[in-house]
């Protein structure tokens, strides 16, 4: 037998067809934020070895991931479970990054930049490191985060919509049913007064 | 239970123009409501007032026994749908539908029920993820009005919601108007300067001219019994037939015609004689033949009915409406008469000292 709760979840199930994901979309924006600031730090860097032709795959690298990640987010927003694995390869590649040009830096001591007024000495390399790699993993949660909510939420929604497209629910009937009991409810409360006062008199 | 009661109220604006002058009405439970009357007569004005949008400079406002003349809108349980739809062109309909609730901060379950339920009233449900650029306008108007349903307030407001739309749509939304109101038996106050809204969505009309309330009453009485000549050229369409001139003996007497009275007429008639009076007939009480000569200017078959048009006496428009397909031409003459049931006489229009004229008022 179908309780009230059964026509709740039917309700916040069908609320889904109407809200866009927008946790999961702000989650990838997010990430995509933290991947600007990591690259804002890494091409102020004026070394030699950053200043060759590989900065410019760097440069397309991150166009690629600000560009796909912008389209991921939109995908989850919509409930998209693709978009969902694409948030976790960035997020990995995020992840793979710290391997690259950061860990570089710190074992030849070049990451000296100035940064908000504090001017590393080459033994504090160390220090420019830590902010890349937290801004990398710091993008690359985000991104996991909003991939594992969006894949959830696309998991819900997908269910939810077979089963009202076959039929099985019906949303209205479900709306209908609460508006009885919660009317049901109010006459009954508004009953209670009239019988208490039945007993004191 | 939801009444109205709206106890002499004026609008006067800052620079001393007064909008509103002493509107009384009481409106009950479930009523619906039309104020009619030309641009600037102070109808939408009224309608502000009650919504809260106008400060009241005189009366009392009491909504469901709650006096509101002072409350801030907000607090006065009512919900307005305007002309312009005033939607949120960035927000989903859905959005659209569920933003007063969502600023009430009520919950996401409550506000999805109160939405699908209004959507299925105004059959909305396949439109709701879209913005309001890709509807219609009639879509749009029903959106609005889906945003006052879900706030379920006491008393719905409507300002001119039909006038954007064309007279197609707008008979079709007229007619939803009115199941609409039947399926949510809501208090409805509707401003319109389209008597035929007027005439078909009323309970009960309200009629104004210059701020002044001019009658009061069922859309047939407002039809049948005018209480004085503005309401009786402004209610009707075409507009009555009205014929300046006096009583003499017994008989109707203008520059351009005599026109006898029966006994009916006479007795009514009886205090009036040698006074100037206003003889007032529709188009559709005219009859052939009669005493007064016709030159035809102009013939427009609508199919059920014509329209002739004409001048008696060489000047005076007159409107005649025949229920048949009549091939009249330019400089043809007909002779026509006034169904003496359905004559109105009316006091003749005097002048205030402002220069105003005051309707002449019906004679009965």
């Amino acid at each position: 037998m179908k309780d009230v709760s059964f026509e709740n979840q039917v309700i916040k199930h069908d609320i889904l067809r109407y809200k866009k994901n927008k946790l999961a979309q702000s989650l990838a924006i997010l990430g995509l934020v933290f991947n600007c600031l990591y690259f804002m730090l890494l091409y102020a860097y004026t070394d030699k070895y950053f200043q060759t032709i590989t900065i410019g795959f760097s440069v397309i690298i991150t166009l690629v991931i600000l560009l796909t990640t912008f389209l991921s987010s939109e995908g989850v927003k919509n409930y998209n479970k693709v978009y969902t694995y694409v948030l976790l390869v960035i997020a990995a590649f995020q992840i793979f990054r710290i391997f690259g040009y950061p860990l570089y830096g710190l074992r030849n001591k070049l990451l000296t930049v100035g940064y908000f007024g504090f001017y590393p000495t080459p033994e504090q390399s160390w220090v420019e490191f830590v902010i890349l790699t937290v801004y990398l993993c710091a993008s690359a949660g985000c991104l996991i985060a909003a991939a594992v909510i969006g894949w959830i939420q696309a998991q819900r929604f997908e269910k939810f919509s077979k089963k009202a497209e076959s039929g099985e629910i019906d949303v209205m009937a479900a709306i209908k049913k609460l508006d009885a009991d919660e009317q049901a409810e109010k006459q009954e409360a508004a009953a209670q007064p009239a019988e208490n006062n039945g007993e004191v008199l | 239970m939801p009444e109205v009661n709206i106890q002499h109220l004026d609008k006067i604006y800052d620079g001393g123009v007064q909008a509103v002058y002493d509107f009384n009405l009481d409106i009950k439970d479930g009523e619906f409501i039309v104020l009619v009357g030309p641009s600037g007569c102070g109808k939408s004005t009224t309608l502000r007032m009650v919504a809260g949008l106008e400060d009241i400079s005189a009366g009392k406002l009491i909504i469901d026994g709650k006096d509101c003349t002072k409350e801030p809108p907000k607090n006065r349980d009512i919900a307005m749908v305007f002309q312009n739809y005033a939607l949120y062109g960035h927000m989903t309909i859905y959005e659209n539908m569920a933003f007063s609730l969502t600023l009430r901060k009520e919950n996401k379950e409550l506000i999805h029920r109160k939405v699908m339920a209004a959507a299925e009233i105004l059959d909305l449900k396949s439109q709701l993820n879209k913005k309001p650029k890709q509807l219609s306008g009639g879509q749009r108007q029903r959106v609005a009005m889906g945003r006052a349903i879900v706030r379920n307030p006491k008393v719905f407001l409507f300002d001119e919601p039909l006038s954007n739309l064309d007279a197609k749509l707008r008979g079709s939304m007229r007619r939803e108007l009115i199941l609409l109101h039947k399926k949510l038996n809501a208090t409805i106050m509707y401003v319109t300067h389209d008597q035929t809204e007027a005439l078909t969505l009323a309970d009960r009309i309200v009629c104004m001219s210059m701020g002044h309330v001019q009658q009061i009453g069922l859309p047939i009485e407002l039809y049948e019994k005018p209480a004085n000549t503005f309401v009786a050229t402004f209610i009707g369409l075409p507009p009555m037939n009205m014929f300046d001139g006096s009583i003499q003996n017994g008989k109707f007497k203008c520059e351009l015609f005599e026109y006898p009275l029966n006994e009916t007429q006479k007795k009514v008639l009886k205090d009036y004689e040698g006074k100037n009076v206003v003889l007032g007939v529709r188009p559709e009480n005219i009859t052939r033949p009669g005493p007064v000569k016709l030159h035809i200017t102009n013939n427009e078959n609508l199919g059920m009915n014509t329209l002739v048009h004409g001048k008696v006496g060489g000047v005076k428009h007159v409107v005649c409406k025949f229920a048949e397909w009549c091939n009249y031409v330019a400089g043809d003459q007909i002779e026509i008469g006034f169904d003496p049931e359905m004559t109105h006489f009316f006091e003749a229009p005097v002048k205030d000292e402002q220069g105003k004229e005051i309707p002449g008022k019906a004679i009965r």
